[in-house]
């Protein structure tokens, strides 16, 4: 893990850590029904500040906080055409299967690229340290993944270019 | 030794209360029923189950003496159980709330005559039996309440009643009903308490939603935990609001164990005991810290067996899982999820305290500064 990682992944682990701090909280404008505040928005005094973890202009996470659910924005690093075009690939095949990873949303925030939503209800089926874990490791994994990814598409390119080539030897 | 008694129920125990010689213990699965545990042995077996709410029940309480229980939902409802001895069942009796959002909390008062239900409506009913229409009929208190009341609790007049919620204010108010209450001796709370008045409000320092509220057991004093991660005990004898800040996740619920010592639990796991020096409140204990040892060998069965757990998660997740708590992912406190609620003893012993978490467990602690 490169010495920036380490902090930034830090800063994210505590903030969502003091976050993730959800009970039960049933809507107070609309009667018997249980909606996640941050989503609705309807109600001013349950929310929370929003909060921008950023490691530089292309790497941030966004973490709004209410009383019965947090939502969470990761916006993945893209430094040129075809990391752009990856990243965009491997969200999207996330976001498609959304109801298999349980706290997915199925469309992010605008200005970021993967989204997650946790209510009150993910935390009482799940540990919260593990949920916390889980993020975390997805933000590892999505930046070594994205640039595993790019590199054998380059070596592939490479092949095939060669292979190409090599019949005007 | 700070547990004296540990059971983990299979499902998360959102709300609970005992009975008065704690033989039984009433609690919410996380669902729209109240289950009735009895005592046997080291054991709780389920003797009845009470199925009336529609949905989630909120909040249980049983009142001691008079053996009744009061549950609410969010459903608007509430109902009064009480038992009947000769056909072995739990009745209800539904409460005419007259409120139009979920209920929060309820709670007996000490004479148990009356209890309070908070409510989603901005409001909290104080609810008392009406003689004339044989059914339990509420007042509403309305006037400076600006949101959901998160938090009840009696003072121990009988009368005087606090509250707090997501409009970030603790108060004090009266709650007298004309013809069930005497008229109570004057405290430093005020003289002429009339329904609805508004005996005092207070704030946290960073002003946070207020979690929980707690008389001190001679009235004189009110405490309260918000969502700052602060305790806040407010005297109006003297005038003194003191906070205490503390550097751990919120609290989600206080109690006072006894004049100078209050333990609040919440969102960290384990319960923390907070004592007066004389001159500020400090933290002087978190309880379950001392006995690792004995969860280590003789536990509940889940951590038991480690390295099957860690073979499993290694085969599960393909890899050692990496966290905060120990090696095999368990956090270090006796709690392994967010404490739903904290309870003092029915029969009023001081130093025995009770608590339920999102991971099942039913705890009962000795409070040691």
């Amino acid at each position: 893990m490169s010495n920036t990682l380490r902090p930034y992944l830090n800063a994210v682990r505590s903030t969502l850590t003091a976050a993730l701090c959800l009970e039960n909280f049933a809507s107070q404008i609309v009667e018997k029904h249980n909606v996640p505040e941050v989503e609705s928005g309807a109600t001013k005094e349950v929310l929370l500040n929003p909060l921008v973890v950023s490691r530089n202009e292309n790497e941030r996470v966004l973490i709004e906080s209410s009383i019965n659910s947090v939502r969470v924005s990761i916006r993945i690093k893209q430094a040129d055409d075809i990391e752009r075009i990856l990243a965009h690939k491997f969200t999207r095949f996330l976001m498609m299967r959304a109801e298999n990873f349980v706290i997915l949303r199925r469309v992010p925030i605008k200005g970021y690229d993967i989204s997650f939503l946790i209510t009150n209800f993910h935390t009482e089926q799940m540990y919260k340290h593990k949920l916390v874990d889980f993020i975390i490791e997805f933000m590892e994994e999505v930046d070594k993944e994205i640039s595993e990814m790019k590199l054998s598409l380059n070596a592939r390119a490479r092949i095939v270019a060669e292979t190409y080539l090599s019949q005007f030897v | 030794m700070s547990v004296l008694d540990e059971f983990t129920f299979p499902f998360c125990v959102t709300a609970y209360s005992f009975n008065g010689d704690k033989s039984q213990v009433a609690l919410c699965p996380n669902s729209n029923e109240v289950h009735i545990y009895a005592r046997s042995g080291t054991q709780w077996v389920q003797t009845h189950v009470l199925k009336e709410h529609d949905l989630l029940v909120t909040s249980i309480d049983w009142a001691p003496q008079t053996n009744r229980i009061v549950s609410c939902s969010q459903d608007k409802n509430a109902y009064v159980w009480t038992f009947d001895q000769a056909a072995v069942v739990w009745r209800p009796t539904l409460v005419h709330l007259r409120i139009n959002r979920a209920a929060t909390q309820a709670r007996w008062s000490p004479q148990e005559n009356k209890f309070a239900v908070a409510s989603g409506d901005k409001c909290v009913a104080i609810c008392y039996f009406g003689e004339e229409n044989n059914w339990w009929v509420s007042k509403h208190l309305k006037k400076p309440i600006a949101s959901t009341v998160l938090c009840v609790d009696w003072h121990p007049n009988n009368v005087l009643i606090a509250c707090g919620g997501t409009d970030m204010k603790a108060r004090v108010l009266s709650a007298f009903i004309k013809g069930v209450d005497q008229k109570p001796p004057s405290t430093a709370w005020g003289e002429r308490l009339p329904f609805n008045t508004l005996c005092g409000e207070f704030e946290s320092p960073s002003s946070g939603w207020v979690h929980s509220v707690g008389f001190s057991p001679d009235g004189e004093s009110l405490a309260f935990a918000s969502h700052d991660s602060s305790i806040t005990v407010a005297t109006p004898a003297t005038g003194d609001v003191t906070s205490v800040r503390s550097p751990n996740l919120p609290f989600t619920s206080l109690v006072w164990s006894d004049q100078s010592t209050i333990v609040v639990s919440g969102h960290d796991c384990s319960p923390m005991v907070y004592a007066f020096d004389g001159s500020a409140w400090r933290l002087v204990a978190k309880l379950g810290e001392d006995d690792k040892s004995r969860r280590s060998s003789t536990a509940s069965p889940s951590n038991s067996n480690s390295a099957f757990n860690l073979f499993r998660q290694m085969d599960s997740r393909s890899q050692p899982a990496k966290s905060s708590g120990t090696a095999d992912g368990m956090l270090k406190s006796v709690h392994q999820n967010t404490i739903t609620e904290l309870r003092s003893d029915p029969a009023g012993n001081p130093v025995e305290i009770s608590s339920s978490g999102l991971d099942g467990k039913l705890i009962q602690w000795r409070v040691q500064a």
